[in-house]
C-alpha cells in the first residue's frame, strides 16, 4: 500500500479514536459512578458548541478565553442536568435514570432544532489555524494535531487526577460502592456532581474538537456518541485506560475499514467489530466479567 | 435407586476462586431421607458447597454423585429434573407476582407446556396450567399460605416470603431439598413452625433435607446428622449431638467469633 | 376455587374489549386523517407490545427495535414492488427474515447484560440504517417507492386499518398468553435473578432469545405495516432514532404491562398531534412531557393510573371492612 494513504489512515483512525476515547471516558465515569449510561451525553456536547458561537463569541476575549469559558458553562449545565434530571426520585432503578437522559437527548436535540435550525450548517473557527506539517512521510494538518494533543493531555490528566488527587480517590470509592464510600464519610452527593460537572466540560471539549472540522449542525455528535458507547464496551465499561485503548483500537479500524474496504461500510463495520469483540470476550476486550455474588 | 448408595455423595471436593480456597477437599455424604445440617463460623464455604451441588460454581477438583447420577456433567438449569431443589439466602423471587404464580415457577421442569402451547396450542396450555395450579395450590395449603395465594410478594412480610420461596422449591416434589440459612431473620415462633413443617415433608413425603443454619437449636431440633465446615474443611461430622461437643468445633466458633 | 382470569387482568380485558369494539366502529365512521393516526399508533403499539416482553419481563434493555421495523418494511416493500409478488408473501418474508435477524443478533446479544446489550442492539439498528442506505437495491438514500397494493386503498383506505387493528389485537393475545403462562413466569425470573432462574431448572438463554424474537417478529410486522401505509420506505423513517423512540414508548406507558406500549404508543403518537398548534415548540413540549413521566412515575403512565385506581379501591375496602375489623 501508498505510504501517504496508510500514514492518511493512521492520523485519521488515531484522530477519531481519540475523540472517541475522550466522549468515552465521561461516559465511563459517569456509569461507574451513578450507574446510569448518559445518552445525553453527545447532545450535552453539541449543545456546548452552540454556547460558544451563539454567546461566547461575543465576549471581548480572545479564541481561547471563549473557548475557557464555553467549557466551564457546560460542566455547570452538567451539574444542573444532574440537579433537575436526575435527583428527583432517586430510589428509582437505573434503567429508569437512564431513561431520563433519553428524554434529556430528546429534549436537547428539539431546542437546539427549535433555536437553530435543523440541517443547518455553522462555520465554527478552529483554535489552531490553517495549515501543514510534514513529519516524516506524515501529513498532518494543525487542527488534526492540535486535537491529538488535547485529547492526549487531557485523558492524561484526567487519569492522573483520579490516581493522585483526594476528589479522585473519593471518585473511585463511589464508583466501587456508593454505600460504603457513604458510610467511610464520602459525600455521594457531591461526588456525583462532580461527576457530572466534569463530563460536562470532557464534553465541550471534544465538542470543540470536532465542530471546526465537520460544521456544526445539531447532528454534530451523533457519529460520535454512538462510537463512544461502543469504545466504553469494548473497554470493559468500567474501566478509563480500557475505554480509551478502545477508542483507539475503533478509530484505527475504522480507518482501515474505509479504505479497503469501502467508505459506504465504515459504520456496518463498526457494528460487526462489536458484535465479534463481544463475542469473543462478553466482558470487554480489555475488562472482567463482574461476578454477581448469590 | 440402586445398591447402598447415598442419595448425595461428595468426595474430595475443591473450589478456588482466583488464589483464594474456598473449599479444601471436602467430603460430604447425605443419606435418602434424612435431614442434614450443615454448619460453621461466617466463610466456612456451606454456600460455595450448595453453588458447587447446585453446579452454579465449578469445583476444581472432586467427584459429585446424586442418585446414581454424575453431576459434574450436568449443566446448571439441568440439575432441577434430576430432583435437587434449593433456596437462597436472598430470595430469588419474583417481587410483583403473587405468591401462586411465584409457586408455579417452582414447576416448570415438571410443566409439560411449551412455548409454542403457551402461544398457539391455548387449550393445552390451559388444561397443563389448571393441573399445575391444583399443586401449586395443595402445596399452599401445606405451608399455610392458600390466604394469600393472590398477593404480590412485595407486599408481603419477610417470614411469608420465605415460606413462599420454600414452597416454590418443594413444588415439584424434588428428592433432595437444599436450603441456605432458612432461619435467617425469622422470630422464635416462627422457628418453630418451619422445624415442624421440615420434619413433616421429610416424614411425610420422604424428603432429603441439607440445611444451613447459624442456630444450634434448630439443628439439634430437626437435624439427624450435622456436618461442620471451617475455614473450606469438613473439621466434624455425626449426629448433632456429638458435633457440638467435639472440642474441635468449639474452638472453630470462639476462635472465629 | 379460584377462576381462572386473575382478578388484576379482568378490569384490563374490560378495557382492551372496549376499546377494541370502540375502534372497530371508528374505522365506519372516521374520516381519513383521523383513521391515518390511529394506524400510525396501532403501528407504534403492536412494536411496542413486542419490546415489551424483553424489556419489561426478562430485563433484556433492547435498543434495536427500529432496526427489525426496517427489515418488515424494507422486505415488504422489495417484494411488492422490486419482485412484483403478492403482500402475502411479503408478509411471511418479513416474518421470516425477523426471525433470522433476531437470532443472529440474540444469540451473541444475550450473553451481555443491561447497558452493553443497549448499546449493541442499537448499534444494530445504527448499522441496518446504513447498510440500506448505501445499496442499489434498497434504494440508497433516496429509499423506495411501492407499486399500489390492494390492502392500501381497499374499502377506501379502511383495509389498512383494520388489518392494523386485527395484528394489535392478535399481538395482545399472545402477550397476554405469554405473560400467564409458563413462558412468561420463566422470563421474569429470569429477568429479576438468573441465578435462582438457573437453580429452578430454566434455560435462560432460551427464553431471552424467545422475547427478543417475539419483540422482532412484532416489530417487523409493526414495519411492514407501516411501510403498506405510507407506500414508501425511506433510511431516515427507521433511523436510530426510531428505536430509542420504542424503548421510549415501552417505558412511558408503563414496562411489564401489557396495556402499557398502547398508552405508551398514545402518547408519543397523540402528544405532538396535540402541540402542533404550537408550531416548533411541540418537540420541545413533548420532550419535557416525555422527561416529566419517567421522572415523576418510574411505573409510566399505567403506573399513575393504577396508583389512582388503587387508592380508590383500597379506600371503598377500608370503608367496606371498617366495622368487622378493629385495628
Amino acid at each position: 500500500m501508498d505510504t501517504s494513504l496508510l500514514s492518511a489512515a493512521i492520523v485519521g483512525g488515531v484522530l477519531n479514536g481519540s475523540l472517541y476515547a475522550l466522549l468515552g471516558l465521561a461516559i465511563v465515569l459517569i456509569f461507574r459512578t451513578t450507574t446510569v449510561a448518559n445518552f445525553a451525553q453527545g447532545e450535552m456536547a453539541m449543545f456546548s458548541v452552540f454556547i460558544l458561537i451563539m454567546f461566547a463569541d461575543s465576549l471581548p476575549l480572545p479564541l481561547w478565553g471563549q473557548w475557557f469559558v464555553t467549557v466551564l458553562v457546560s460542566a455547570v449545565a452538567g451539574a444542573l442536568v444532574y440537579i433537575v434530571l436526575l435527583r428527583p426520585n432517586p430510589q428509582a432503578e437505573h434503567l429508569n435514570l437512564t431513561v431520563r437522559t433519553l428524554g434529556l437527548y430528546t429534549l436537547i436535540y428539539a431546542v437546539s432544532v427549535y433555536f437553530w435550525g435543523a440541517n443547518e450548517p455553522y462555520t465554527v473557527p478552529s483554535l489552531f489555524g490553517d495549515g501543514t506539517i510534514a513529519i516524516g512521510g506524515f501529513h498532518i494538518s494543525y487542527d488534526q494535531l492540535g486535537t491529538i494533543l488535547v485529547t492526549v493531555v487531557l485523558g492524561a490528566l484526567f487519569l492522573l487526577f483520579f490516581q493522585l488527587t483526594q476528589l479522585g480517590l473519593a471518585m473511585r470509592a463511589v464508583a466501587i460502592n456508593p454505600e460504603v464510600a457513604g458510610l467511610l464519610g464520602v459525600n455521594v452527593a457531591k461526588i456525583t456532581l462532580m461527576v457530572w460537572f466534569i463530563a460536562g466540560a470532557i464534553g465541550a471539549v471534544v465538542g470543540l474538537l470536532v465542530a471546526p472540522v465537520s460544521f456544526l449542525d445539531t447532528l454534530l455528535m451523533r457519529p460520535y456518541i454512538l462510537k463512544a458507547f461502543t469504545a466504553a464496551i469494548l473497554g470493559g465499561l468500567y474501566s478509563f485506560p480500557g475505554v480509551i485503548a478502545g477508542g483507539l483500537v475503533l478509530g484505527l479500524a475504522e480507518s482501515f475499514a474505509s479504505i479497503w474496504i469501502s467508505i459506504h461500510l465504515r459504520e456496518p463495520f463498526t457494528f460487526a467489530i462489536l458484535l465479534i469483540a463481544l463475542l469473543l470476550r462478553p466482558g470487554g476486550l480489555f475488562g472482567r466479567v463482574h461476578k454477581v455474588r448469590v | 435407586m440402586s445398591g447402598p448408595e447415598a442419595l448425595l455423595q461428595i468426595e474430595a471436593m475443591s473450589v478456588r476462586f482466583g488464589g483464594v480456597v474456598a473449599l479444601d477437599e471436602v467430603d460430604l455424604t447425605v443419606e435418602a431421607g434424612s435431614i442434614h445440617g450443615l454448619i460453621g463460623p461466617n466463610g466456612a464455604g456451606k454456600t460455595t458447597l450448595l453453588n458447587a451441588i447446585s453446579r452454579l460454581v465449578e469445583p476444581s477438583g472432586g467427584s459429585l454423585r446424586f442418585a446414581g447420577n454424575d453431576m459434574l456433567s450436568y449443566r446448571p438449569h439441568q440439575i432441577t429434573p434430576l430432583g435437587v431443589a434449593r433456596t437462597f439466602q436472598n430470595l430469588g423471587l419474583i417481587e410483583e407476582s403473587s405468591v401462586l404464580d411465584n409457586v408455579l415457577v417452582g414447576l416448570h421442569t415438571v410443566h409439560q407446556g411449551t412455548l409454542f402451547d403457551d402461544l398457539v396450542r391455548f387449550w393445552r396450555r390451559n388444561r397443563l396450567e389448571a393441573e399445575m395450579r391444583q399443586r401449586a395450590l395443595r402445596m399452599l395449603s401445606l405451608v399455610g399460605l392458600e390466604e394469600v395465594a393472590l398477593t404480590p410478594v412485595r407486599q408481603l412480610a419477610y417470614g411469608i416470603r420465605k415460606n413462599t420461596e420454600l414452597a416454590r422449591a418443594c413444588v415439584g416434589r424434588p428428592k433432595l431439598l437444599m436450603l441456605d440459612e432458612p432461619t435467617a431473620g425469622l422470630n422464635s415462633t416462627e422457628m418453630e413452625r418451619l422445624a415442624k413443617l421440615l420434619a413433616r415433608l421429610n416424614r411425610e413425603e420422604g424428603l432429603t433435607i441439607l440445611v444451613i443454619t447459624h442456630h444450634v437449636e434448630f439443628l439439634l431440633e430437626l437435624a439427624h446428622v450435622a456436618t461442620v465446615l471451617d475455614l473450606g474443611r469438613r473439621i466434624a461430622h455425626g449426629t448433632p449431638q456429638e458435633v457440638r461437643n467435639n472440642p474441635d468445633v468449639i474452638t472453630a466458633y470462639i476462635g472465629t467469633d | 376455587m379460584l377462576s381462572r382470569v386473575p382478578p388484576a387482568a379482568r378490569g384490563g380485558w374490560l378495557v382492551a374489549g372496549v376499546a377494541t369494539l370502540l375502534l372497530i366502529l371508528a374505522g365506519f365512521t372516521l374520516g381519513n386523517y383521523e383513521r391515518y393516526l390511529i394506524v400510525i399508533w396501532l403501528i407504534y403499539s403492536i412494536s411496542g407490545l413486542g419490546l415489551n416482553l424483553p424489556i419489561g419481563f426478562g430485563q433484556i434493555y433492547s435498543l434495536g427495535q427500529g432496526g427489525f421495523m426496517l427489515v418488515g418494511a424494507y422486505t415488504t416493500a422489495i417484494v411488492t414492488s422490486t419482485w412484483h409478488l403478492p403482500y402475502a408473501v411479503a408478509l411471511i418474508a418479513s416474518l421470516v427474515l425477523a426471525v433470522v435477524v433476531g437470532i443472529l443478533v440474540g444469540l451473541p446479544a444475550m450473553r451481555l447484560r443491561l447497558f452493553s446489550l443497549a448499546i449493541v442492539t442499537f448499534a444494530f439498528g445504527f448499522m441496518l440504517f446504513h447498510v440500506v442506505k448505501s445499496f442499489q437495491f434498497t434504494g440508497g438514500p433516496q429509499g423506495l417507492f411501492m407499486d399500489p397494493l390492494w390492502l392500501t386503498d381497499a374499502f377506501s383506505g379502511r383495509a389498512i386499518y383494520f388489518f392494523a387493528l386485527l395484528v394489535a389485537v392478535l399481538g395482545l393475545l399472545a402477550s397476554y398468553s405469554i405473560a400467564h403462562s409458563k413462558s412468561g413466569r420463566a422470563l421474569l425470573v429470569v429477568g429479576q435473578n438468573e441465578t435462582a432462574a438457573r437453580s429452578l431448572g430454566i434455560n435462560i438463554t432460551y427464553y431471552k432469545l424467545a422475547a427478543f424474537i417475539f419483540a422482532s417478529v412484532l416489530g417487523a410486522l409493526a414495519g411492514s405495516i407501516h411501510a403498506v401505509l405510507t407506500s414508501y420506505v425511506a433510511p431516515e423513517t427507521y433511523a436510530a432514532e426510531l428505536s430509542v423512540t420504542m424503548f421510549a414508548a415501552v417505558m412511558i406507558g408503563g414496562k411489564g404491562k401489557l396495556l402499557g406500549p398502547f398508552l405508551g404508543a398514545a402518547f408519543i403518537v397523540g402528544i405532538p398531534e396535540v402541540t402542533q398548534a404550537a408550531r416548533g415548540l411541540a418537540e420541545v413540549i413533548y420532550a419535557i412531557l416525555f422527561i416529566l413521566v419517567v421522572t415523576v412515575s418510574p411505573g409510566g403512565i399505567l403506573g399513575i393510573l393504577e396508583g389512582l385506581i388503587g387508592r380508590l379501591r383500597r379506600g371503598s375496602i377500608k370503608a367496606a371492612t371498617a366495622g368487622e375489623r378493629a385495628p
